[in-house]
């Protein structure tokens, strides 16, 4: 009976996983079933001709894979690559790409009620790809909607790399 | 001669002492608070009610009475009498303290402090009964350790409940301006809460009755300017507002918006934002509360009933990328997150200042609404006629603005019309 109780509000508020990354010494989380892995940061060889928010492409065991400049998309300011940064392998809109972060955090556990809608003043593109805001353990998590990172001709066009 | 020498000095020692009994027991101008060992604010009731209890006891062992008292008609005056026949002979009058005249007591002067009595007992806080409650089995022994008012254990210092009914500036000579003073701050004070209370919004009105503020509190600004408190809801319920007019608001029941509590946060934003015929809006029918603040030195002003919480600006914001250079970021608070509005940036961009960031040192917060809005400081609230206010005629630029000040030559923000051309501007909030 319990358990039946149990499922039935896991149900109705369903658990989801976030891996979380800095950016900027913001939090931000992606949800867990899109991140297929967490690399180092490696040598990014540049592409001529790319678009700003491109960094370059790595060689992921035989695949080639674009890297994006997250902080470029997201309007921040750029920074340099430290020990820390790391490339997390996506998948998005059926595209595999990489985004470049400050940091890898962890992985959090969030119900869809602790999920608060994000403001979303003004007329900057970029405000469409925070998803919602979320505070757990006493800081922010703004959680990125990946699908929306790249609008339908920019995945095509990372994908042509 | 040699009876009648003791007697007379017995009579003048009787004289003295039923002088100084008489003062105690009835002396109500006198600083009661200082002669009678009680600390300093202690209410005539504890006198009163405290010492005959333990002095008119030995009265009943004693019924004759050859010296019949001289001035006053009541049974406590006889007893007085009583208590000096049994006493006297035992006190030296060098021993006895130096006190002005007793003070008579006629029939038509007891019903009225009777009456000033009882005001007082029920205006002053109860925890003076502690008073009574102490045991003095000296003073029952010894009569004269009593009257040369040895120390006694002082009572506790008791917290007060309205320590601020007493101003240094009013001397507490007059037990009458004393009580009529505090009656009327009292009910001063009760008014202006219950009038509050029920102006607020029902959600607000919770606040008010669940957090801090339903004590006394104060938008006090030095102890606002305490970075290091912690962010607590405060509702700004001022101890003082400075009244610009002494005109009595006009009882409009059914305009005042104040009537009704149930209505839900929309219909009050909506009922807020109409603005009737007069040229004012519905908040401002009648003497209604402003809260002033500062920002990059510009005075603005918004009306009570409107806001929210103010949170100190102690933590760092949490800047959110794709938002106008008016979002400053959002402030966890335990009401949820506030979206803190860069008023300076708002209200005046043409003399804005990116220094404001750093200078912002609180957010208020808007009833009913996610917004917060940046100030410098939070100054105090004034109460203010519609008269007072130079009410914009044309809105259709900077809605926001609702008039001008006079007296202070200040901006007066029309907050709900704000809060909803934010919302306007939350595109989140649209597709919801």
């Amino acid at each position: 009976m319990a358990v039946n109780i149990r499922k039935k509000e896991e149900n109705a508020d369903p658990e989801l996983q976030w891996v979380t990354f800095k950016l900027a010494g913001e939090k931000y989380g992606i949800n867990v079933m899109q991140v297929q892995e967490v690399l180092r940061y490696n040598e990014i060889a540049a592409v001529p001709g790319a678009p700003s928010y491109v960094i370059g492409i790595i060689n992921l065991r035989g695949t080639v894979v674009s890297v994006i400049d997250t902080r470029s998309r997201f309007g921040l300011p750029s920074d340099e690559v430290t020990d820390s940064s790391r490339i997390v392998i996506i998948e998005a809109e059926t595209h595999v790409t990489g985004i470049l972060v400050d940091s890898v955090a962890e992985v959090v556990y969030l119900r869809q009620s602790e999920i608060e809608t994000a403001p979303s003043v003004g007329n900057d593109e970029s405000a469409k790809f925070i998803q919602g805001v979320s505070h757990k353990n006493n800081e922010l998590l703004i959680l990125v909607d990946l699908e929306k990172l790249l609008t339908e001709d920019e995945w095509v066009e990372m994908s042509m790399f | 001669m040699a009876d009648s020498e003791p007697h007379s000095k017995n009579h003048r020692q009787i004289q003295v002492l039923q002088n100084y009994l008489d003062d105690l027991l009835f002396d109500t101008d006198s600083d009661l608070g200082a002669d009678s060992g009680v600390e300093p604010g202690i209410d005539i009731n504890v006198v009163n009610k405290t010492k005959p209890a333990v002095e008119t006891e030995p009265l009943k062992k004693n019924p004759d009475n050859a010296h019949a008292g001289t001035n006053t008609e009541s049974n406590t005056a006889s007893n007085t009498k009583n208590y000096a026949n049994q006493s006297a002979p035992e006190i030296p009058v060098s021993a006895l303290p130096k006190r002005k005249p007793a003070k008579l007591i006629s029939k038509a002067a007891a019903p009225a402090i009777s009456q000033r009595i009882q005001v007082q007992s029920e205006s002053l806080p109860k925890p003076t009964l502690r008073v009574k409650q102490e045991p003095k089995p000296e003073f029952k022994r010894n009569l004269r350790s009593e009257l040369k008012q040895e120390p006694r254990p002082e009572p506790k210092p008791e917290p007060r409940v309205a320590p601020k009914l007493e101003t240094k500036s009013q001397p507490r000579t007059s037990p009458r301006a004393f009580v009529s003073a505090e009656q009327e701050l009292s009910v001063l004070e009760e008014q202006k809460r219950q009038r509050l209370q029920s102006m607020l919004s029902q959600p607000l009105a919770k606040k008010v009755l669940n957090s801090p503020l339903s004590r006394p509190t104060v938008v006090d600004k030095k102890a606002l300017k305490q970075k290091t408190a912690e962010s607590v809801t405060v509702v700004p319920v001022v101890k003082e507002a400075v009244v610009q007019s002494e005109q009595k608001a006009h009882a409009d029941s059914e305009s005042d918006p104040a009537a009704r509590t149930s209505q839900n946060t929309d219909e009050k934003v909506s009922t807020f934002l109409k603005w009737q015929k007069n040229g004012r809006p519905v908040w401002a029918q009648r003497e209604f509360e402003v809260l002033m603040f500062e920002v990059s030195g510009l005075t603005l002003a918004v009306p009570l009933v409107a806001l929210g919480q103010i949170v100190p600006l102690t933590d760092k914001l949490a800047p959110v990328f794709g938002q106008s250079d008016w979002f400053m970021g959002l402030l966890p608070s335990k009401l949820g997150d506030i979206r803190v509005v860069n008023t300076a940036l708002l209200v005046m961009p043409e003399k804005y200042d990116p220094a404001f960031t750093s200078e912002a040192g609180y957010v208020i917060t808007i009833d009913g609404h996610p917004w917060g809005l940046a100030v410098d400081c939070v100054k105090q609230a004034l109460k203010l006629e519609p008269d007072a206010v130079k009410w914009r005629g044309e809105r259709s630029k900077r809605a926001w603005l609702a008039g001008t000040v006079k007296t202070e030559m200040c901006v007066l923000i029309d907050i709900p019309q704000m809060a909803i051309q934010l919302d306007g501007a939350d595109k989140n909030l649209h597709s919801n």
